[in-house]
């Protein structure tokens, strides 16, 4: 074959970072004469397959390269709003576009910065974290919202993987490991998450033998991986897990009794009202100013426990005696029995504890879940004696307990009203057998790291803190939201008439089909009037559509940052702004890596800090961000407060601080950034070069569990009192919040899906992350494209081959699927032998019927146009939504779906 | 003597669909034209199923059934085992494809066919068509990244072992789930891995001895 190649003037590669979900993952892409025709994994960084690269990621050049990119701003001339709309787009100039939005933002700061909501994705928060935060604070607050993050976010699994791990998620540990249950989870074999990190980690895990375990309701990205894959009825895996502990405890006895008595709060005593014993009483509250990491303000506040001098009390079996937890000469922690201590008859509280799994039995969590008692017995089994108590294994010189056993969940389990709670029941399984930030067992992403050797930059770690608890600053957000992604000690709510509501969670309550309610009792007295948005279809991916787009039509000014138009531009933006893509900017990270791309674990898990860097010059029309925020901060007069707000959040060194007279690009704040943390020597220069830094993660930073003194609950203490401060505060906002949740002990409670026995409505139907689709943002790329019509599961709705024949249906039929609450999607039918009986499988967003993506029209099924988004659709202490519906299912003829014909 | 075969761990596949798309990038394959695909099925009845993510591709047999049917002697199958199609020689007549037993052959009748189709090539579908020319009217199919490998070699590289010489495929699983080596060498890592987890081929009562091997 005779190749005449062109003359090749400019062959290079660029170290770069992956946008196309909030994994970042390394990449490094090839540029041929200006051109960027491929994109690879970065073998050296550690931040992702180390080499590969996922098909979302390959695909990134189709988002480059389509040329339905947006690259002029627009302004909608029709001022009819909603729905399937014709925004009649007429070109502006950027001019235009500022002078339309500059003075607005003017004259709505100078009434109340709140009235105007930020809304951005997820997918890129380190941009968040660079600029927009400190714009926000500039102007003096502001609202804002991760569109669609409530459905696809960890509402129930963040607090208690801060309480448990100190860190933000959990996942095997793949290096030692030797059994791991993934229940309701696509960790590794999904989008987000350190996704190829953790992928290639567990790829290796099984190939040397990790036996995995899906509790699922489909056999497919996770349940596919699995040895063993256990179908489950959604909203029961908390039944089935308090089962296996159940199993494990009282039956097999087994127990790792050294952690539960030194690493939890097990030997607490507590007594009749369910509160621990202390030293003087109940506990009075501590008042002080919790500084998170992300702004360093003090978040001044009471919060749940007591100080050191009313410490819980334990009972010494060695001496017979109540003493306080920390006491130094407790001879013996009872874990068992009954006391009386200063009057107040008391016990353990793994006596209690134990003696509340007894009423999960097998039996009663297989007639919940339809798993089979005999499998819930034996995989109990089977995970207590992997777990391998009392084993030991020794790194560099470190002798650490071998736990080679771990369970983690996701967003599928934990998307029901009882989240929190089974949350918390696979956090008790891995603390009964000891399992957590030890060798083999579970862990956070990294919780503890001792920074840059040169420089000290990045070190954290968690802290002995309130009531000898594992405490941590990582996360605890600026409005202390609690307990939404805060970190023990949790924070007594006030109602602060805010649009948020104080012990709501990041909830998208700006998209609530109640908000004008919810607003009304908390007397809140002023609404959003503008909205600024980038990243985001929250038509698409929030909840159902209709309900989504009544609120947007409160919205007087809506203002979209994208790459393309999308249903929520085309139905209700006022101007749209064209926006770079992540291979045309100058990025890095602020300080969220350790939620999403440091990689778990040990062992090609080496630190790495990395930048984003335009792979090819943006074409003329697009701005970046930054950029954005940066002349509306000169057009608004906020330009100095902002540059203090950059310096300050980000810490930059004094002798690196940025300047009012600065021109604030993102690489120059980037190369402040990047100074502080490493360096004189390595800027932005540097850091365009080598693309990233990397240095050794150490054992201690891995494995600390053992190196710290602090413990965790397996008994939800603290839920007693936030109880009672949540009705205090805010019991009149959500009058039949459900407050025999907020028990100490972790418990499964039916969710909604599963009391909602009206007979039509025979299935349950859920979403899930599909291995080649973020959210809504990725069916628009003709490779992802292709690849998605190659899956037969992926644009259609799957459903168990039995209940298809039963109900007189076949594979290929359009079916319409209605929700108790009448909310009607269709889609195309598969049949599927790995799918729980009663359940229906939707993947990710799907379903565009936007004008300006024509690749994603009429493509899949939207799942969430089933979902309902009000206060009863809410778990009732961590605010999770209810992510699977009740519907009824019938075969439809000749249907048009959105405003597509299917057939 | 060299016969460059390739070892794909299932237990290692995540079924992502990155060699699919990874291929794409490197030979700039228009459309419908797939030298990669991964084939999504499942085995068993509920609830003992197991979902099968087969990633496929061209077996670069040693008895390849498109090698004898060609009539202008287009496909051939080289020393190292490569099996390949001299886009000169084919006049497209499309009998290799009915021969495959695997289906791994495409016809690109078309090359106008653009990726956003009626609104042009893009700018990397352009200097795709200049840096890796197909020939319009003929058969394509996977060449085992021929280039990639006959360059890395006289790069003194090792085909599976340093990146630049091995297929992109390989390099493309985050899953790192596919190895590459001469399968005539008994004592690299393809070899060993056939030997110790029991690798086999796909459709060995074809008689075609493919040089994709697959574990579970």
């Amino acid at each position: 074959m005779k190749v005449n190649k062109p003359e090749i003037y400019e062959d290079k590669w660029v170290r770069s970072m992956c946008g196309r979900c909030y994994a970042n993952c390394s990449i490094r892409v090839r540029v041929i004469n200006g051109v960027a025709v491929k994109i690879e994994g970065d073998p050296d960084s550690t931040h992702g397959s180390m080499g590969g690269v996922c098909a979302k990621g390959a695909a990134g050049l189709q988002v480059l390269y389509d040329p339905n990119r947006l690259s002029v701003p627009l302004r909608r001339t029709n001022p009819e709003k909603g729905l399937f709309t014709d925004p009649r787009w007429k070109e502006i100039s950027w001019e235009e576009a500022f002078d339309e939005i500059a003075p607005r933002m003017k004259r709505i700061i100078s009434e109340n910065p709140k009235k105007i909501l930020w809304q951005h994705t997820v997918m890129r928060h380190r941009r968040v974290a660079l600029a927009e935060m400190a714009f926000k604070a500039a102007l003096g607050g502001a609202s804002s919202t991760g569109g669609g993050s409530h459905i696809h976010c960890g509402a129930g699994t963040h607090p208690a993987a801060l309480m448990v791990h100190a860190a933000w998620s959990i996942v095997p540990d793949a290096r030692y490991c030797n059994y791991a249950i993934y229940v309701g989870s696509n960790k590794g074999v999904g989008s987000g998450h350190s996704m190829s990190a953790i992928g290639r980690r567990a790829a290796d895990a099984r190939a040397r033998g990790m036996k995995t375990v899906s509790l699922d309701p489909m056999c497919h990205q996770s349940g596919g991986k699995a040895q063993e894959w256990i179908p489950v009825l959604p909203g029961t895996d908390g039944a089935v897990i308090l089962a296996m502990c159940n199993v494990i405890v009282n039956e097999l006895g087994i127990y790792d009794e050294t952690f539960l008595k030194t690493k939890t709060n097990a030997p607490y005593l507590v007594g009749p009202d369910g509160r621990y014993v202390r030293e003087k009483g109940r506990a009075r509250g501590i008042k002080f100013g919790y500084s998170p990491w992300w702004d360093g303000k003090p978040n001044q506040g009471t919060y749940i426990g007591d100080d050191d001098t009313n410490k819980p009390l334990i009972w010494d079996s060695g001496d017979t005696a109540a003493k306080v937890y920390d006491d130094s000469g407790i001879k013996d922690y009872a874990l068992e029995g009954s006391y009386e201590v200063n009057g107040v008859k008391c016990q353990p509280v793994f006596q209690a504890v134990r003696e509340h799994l007894k009423q999960y039995s097998p039996d009663m969590a297989s007639g919940v879940s339809g798993v089979p008692a005999g499998t819930i017995h034996r995989i109990a089994a089977e995970f207590a004696h992997a777990a391998s108590i009392g084993s030991t294994i020794t790194i560099e010189g470190y002798v650490l307990p071998l736990r080679p056993v771990s369970i983690v969940l996701f967003r599928g389990a934990q998307g029901h009203l009882n989240s929190h709670h089974t949350c918390h029941a696979v956090a008790l399984l891995n603390q009964i057998v000891g399992a957590c930030d030890v060798p083999g067992g579970t862990l956070g992403w990294p919780a503890r790291g001792l920074g840059y050797p040169a420089t000290g930059a990045f070190s954290y770690e968690p802290w002995k803190g309130v009531d000898g608890f594992l405490e941590t600053d990582r996360y605890s957000g600026p409005s202390g939201l609690i307990p939404i992604h805060g970190p023990w000690p949790y924070r007594v709510p006030k109602n602060r008439h805010e649009l948020t509501m104080d012990s709501m969670p990041h909830a998208e309550i700006y998209y609530h089909g109640d908000q004008e309610e919810i607003w009304q009792r908390m007397g809140t007295d002023y609404r959003i009037e503008m909205l600024l948005s980038w990243g985001n279809n929250p038509i698409l991916s929030v909840a159902n559509r209709d309900t989504t787009a009544e609120a947007l039509k409160k919205i007087p000014f809506i203002v979209s940052y994208e790459l393309f138009n999308n249903e929520f531009t085309e139905s209700f933006a006022d101007i749209v702004l064209p926006a770079t893509c992540y291979l045309e900017e100058a990025t890095c990270e602020g300080f969220t890596g350790q939620n999403f791309n440091h990689t778990p674990g040990l062992a090609d898990a080496d630190w790495c800090y990395h930048i984003t860097q335009p792979v090819v010059k943006p074409k003329a029309g697009r701005r970046q961000w930054e950029n954005i925020l940066s002349e509306l901060a000169d057009r608004i007069g906020i330009k100095e407060k902002y540059v203090n707000e950059i310096n300050n959040s980000l810490r930059l060194d004094e002798e690196y601080k940025l300047k009012p007279i600065d021109k604030l690009t993102p690489e120059k704040i980037a190369d402040s950034l990047c100074k502080t943390k490493f360096g004189r020597e390595h800027d932005w220069e540097w850091f365009k070069e080598h693309g990233f830094i990397r240095w050794p993660k150490k054992v201690e930073e891995t494995y600390w569990r053992y190196l710290l003194d602090a413990r965790t609950p397996i008994y939800m203490e603290y839920l007693v009192e936030l109880g009672e401060k949540v009705k205090e505060a805010t019991g009149d906002i959500w009058p039949d919040r459900d407050f025999n949740q907020y028990t100490p002990l972790i418990s499964w409670w039916p969710s909604l899906v599963n009391i909602q026995n009206e007979p039509e409505y025979d299935m349950y139907c859920f979403s899930y992350r599909d291995i080649l689709h973020t959210g809504s943002s990725s069916q628009e790329q003709p490779w992802l494209d292709e690849a998605s019509s190659m899956n037969p599961y992926t644009y259609t709705i799957t459903m168990n081959a039995d209940t298809v024949d039963k109900k007189g249906l076949k594979d290929g039929d359009i079916i319409e699927l209605e929700s108790v609450s009448g909310h009607k999607v269709e889609g195309r039918l598969k049949t599927m032998e790995g799918q729980h009986p009663l359940t229906m499988g939707i993947a990710a967003q799907s379903g565009h019927w936007a004008k300006g993506q024509p690749i994603a029209y009429g493509k899949g099924t939207n799942f969430d146009i089933l979902l309902d988004l009000d206060l009863q659709h809410q778990d009732p202490i961590c605010g999770s939504i209810e992510t699977c519906v009740r519907v009824k299912v019938r075969k439809v003829e000749d249907a048009v779906v959105y405003d597509v014909k299917l057939r | 003597m060299v016969r460059w075969g390739m070892v794909i761990d299932l237990r290692k596949c995540i079924g992502c669909f990155s060699c699919m798309i990874g291929c794409k990038q490197e030979h700039f394959t228009p459309p419908g034209i797939f030298w990669n695909r991964v084939v999504i099925s499942e085995t068993g009845k509920y609830p003992t199923v197991t979902k099968q993510a087969y990633p496929v591709m061209c077996n670069h047999c040693k008895e390849a059934a498109c090698v004898g049917v060609c009539p202008t002697g287009a496909t051939t199958r080289r020393e190292d085992g490569i099996v390949l199609v001299d886009y000169d020689k084919c006049v497209g007549c499309r009998y290799c494809m009915v021969a495959c037993p695997y289906q791994q052959r495409y016809f690109y009748g078309d090359e106008k066919k653009e990726y956003f189709p009626g609104q042009g090539f893009t700018e990397l579908e352009a200097i795709g068509k200049e840096l890796y020319p197909l020939q319009e009217g003929t058969v394509v199919k996977c060449n085992f990244c021929m280039e990639r490998i006959e360059e890395g070699i006289s790069k003194g590289l090792k085909p599976g072992v340093d990146r630049e010489a091995t297929p992109a495929c390989v390099i493309a699983c985050p899953a790192r789930a596919r190895y590459f080596g001469d399968l005539d060498d008994g004592y690299c890592e393809v070899t060993s891995l056939i030997k110790s987890r029991g690798g086999y081929q796909l459709h060995p009562e074809y008689g075609t001895d493919p040089s994709v091997y697959y574990i579970t």
